[in-house]
């Protein structure tokens, strides 16, 4: 296609250097074949987000008796929540930036820290979740409201979580990598893969926050 | 990937600048929904704020402004129209109930359990009047406020 001049020649075999196949410069430029398929994966799986978020307003938007989620949700704990992934999405660019200058040992704390960020918000989430069942909000059934406010509460904040838990298994991994020195050459590629899906997960809670807690 | 013209400093500096402007509109959010505006002002000012913060992750964190055109777009336009799509379904939903609460109601309350939804009473229009305007609610739990007929 048209966008190959974008690509310098050297710098397409610096990052082809982990991918078995070499590709020339195409449509996609020089991003590695694994990144494309993590792209492509993100956009399906945004898809899939989209889709519960759709069926949770469609359900809310026929139902008049629907509650304002302020009443039941703790909007001040999840705010911080979503502080907490914010600040653990700059610390994972941070990494990345401080890998390819080849700082060791920067890319290893903010790493760590971004590990940590993540287990912090799965913890607010347990905590949130018991809260909430204490008060008679459950998968199936919600004491005082509409089952749907409870259901597709939990779908969506579940599903959600289950990312935050691949995320932050995903991370330990590449932590673990970087541990023994797969990427002190400053060849950043499978940390920005895992990168791009940490983002999401962050980019999503975003939409999650606003759409199910604040609206 | 190729942020080669840009310094590593240059790169620091706009991913700190990302992070004030999420940590900024995720105050904003919090506090504009305790506003004393109408409804659907805030919904439209939240739903601005918050695509536009994951507009920021996408292009900065993700990295999206350095991809070529093709894999944007590939990647884009399913999501434009899931969201064209959602937004269609669900003002077309709430249109329908608008105009046939009663039908509507009937139907939802048939097929999904719904409950406290007997007694209610629909005033000209036929929309329901709001439950906490009824004031011999058989048990005293239900006062959560219901704002989906406020106008």
């Amino acid at each position: 296609m048209g966008s190959t001049s974008v690509v310098h020649s050297g710098h397409s075999a610096h990052t082809g250097h982990n991918n078995k196949v070499e590709r020339k410069p195409d449509i996609f430029g020089s991003a590695s074949n694994g990144k494309i398929g993590m792209w492509v994966f993100l956009s399906t799986d945004g898809l899939t987000f989209a889709g519960f978020l759709l069926g949770y307003g469609i359900l809310r938007a026929r139902n008049p008796e629907w509650p304002d989620p302020s009443h039941f949700l703790g909007i001040g704990l999840s705010a911080i929540a979503t502080f907490i992934l914010i600040c653990s999405s700059v610390t994972m660019v941070l990494a990345q930036a401080a890998g390819e200058e080849k700082n060791r040992k920067n890319m290893l704390r903010f790493l760590a820290l971004t590990i940590l960020g993540g287990m912090s918000f799965l913890g607010i989430q347990v905590y949130e979740y018991t809260h909430l069942v204490h008060e008679g909000m459950i998968f199936w059934d919600f004491a005082k409201g509409p089952p749907q406010f409870a259901s597709t509460f939990f779908l969506v904040t579940g599903f959600h979580g289950f990312h935050v838990f691949s995320g932050v298994v995903y991370l330990m991994t590449i932590f673990g990598r970087a541990l023994v020195g797969k990427y002190n050459d400053g060849n950043m590629n499978e940390v920005e893969i895992a990168g791009l899906f940490w983002h999401f997960v962050d980019l999503v809670w975003i939409l999650v926050f606003t759409f199910i807690y604040l609206i | 990937m190729s942020a080669v013209t840009h310094s590593s400093d240059d790169k620091r500096k706009t991913y700190w600048k990302v992070f004030f402007i999420l940590t900024a509109l995720t105050i904003f959010e919090v506090v504009i929904v305790q506003a004393p505006l109408p409804k659907l002002a805030i919904t439209l000012l939240v739903v601005v704020a918050s695509l536009s913060k994951a507009f920021a992750v996408g292009w900065i964190y993700m990295h999206l402004n350095h991809e070529t055109k093709g894999l944007k777009v590939i990647l884009l336009f399913p999501l434009f129209v899931a969201f064209f799509y959602a937004v269609y379904l669900i003002v077309d939903a709430k249109l329908q109930i608008r105009r046939h609460s009663n039908v509507y109601v009937g139907e939802t309350k048939r097929f999904w359990g719904q409950r406290n939804i007997e007694d209610r009473q629909l005033d000209e229009f036929g929309n329901t009047i709001a439950p906490e305007a009824k004031k011999d609610l058989p048990s005293g739990e239900h006062e959560e406020k219901n704002e989906a007929h406020s106008k």
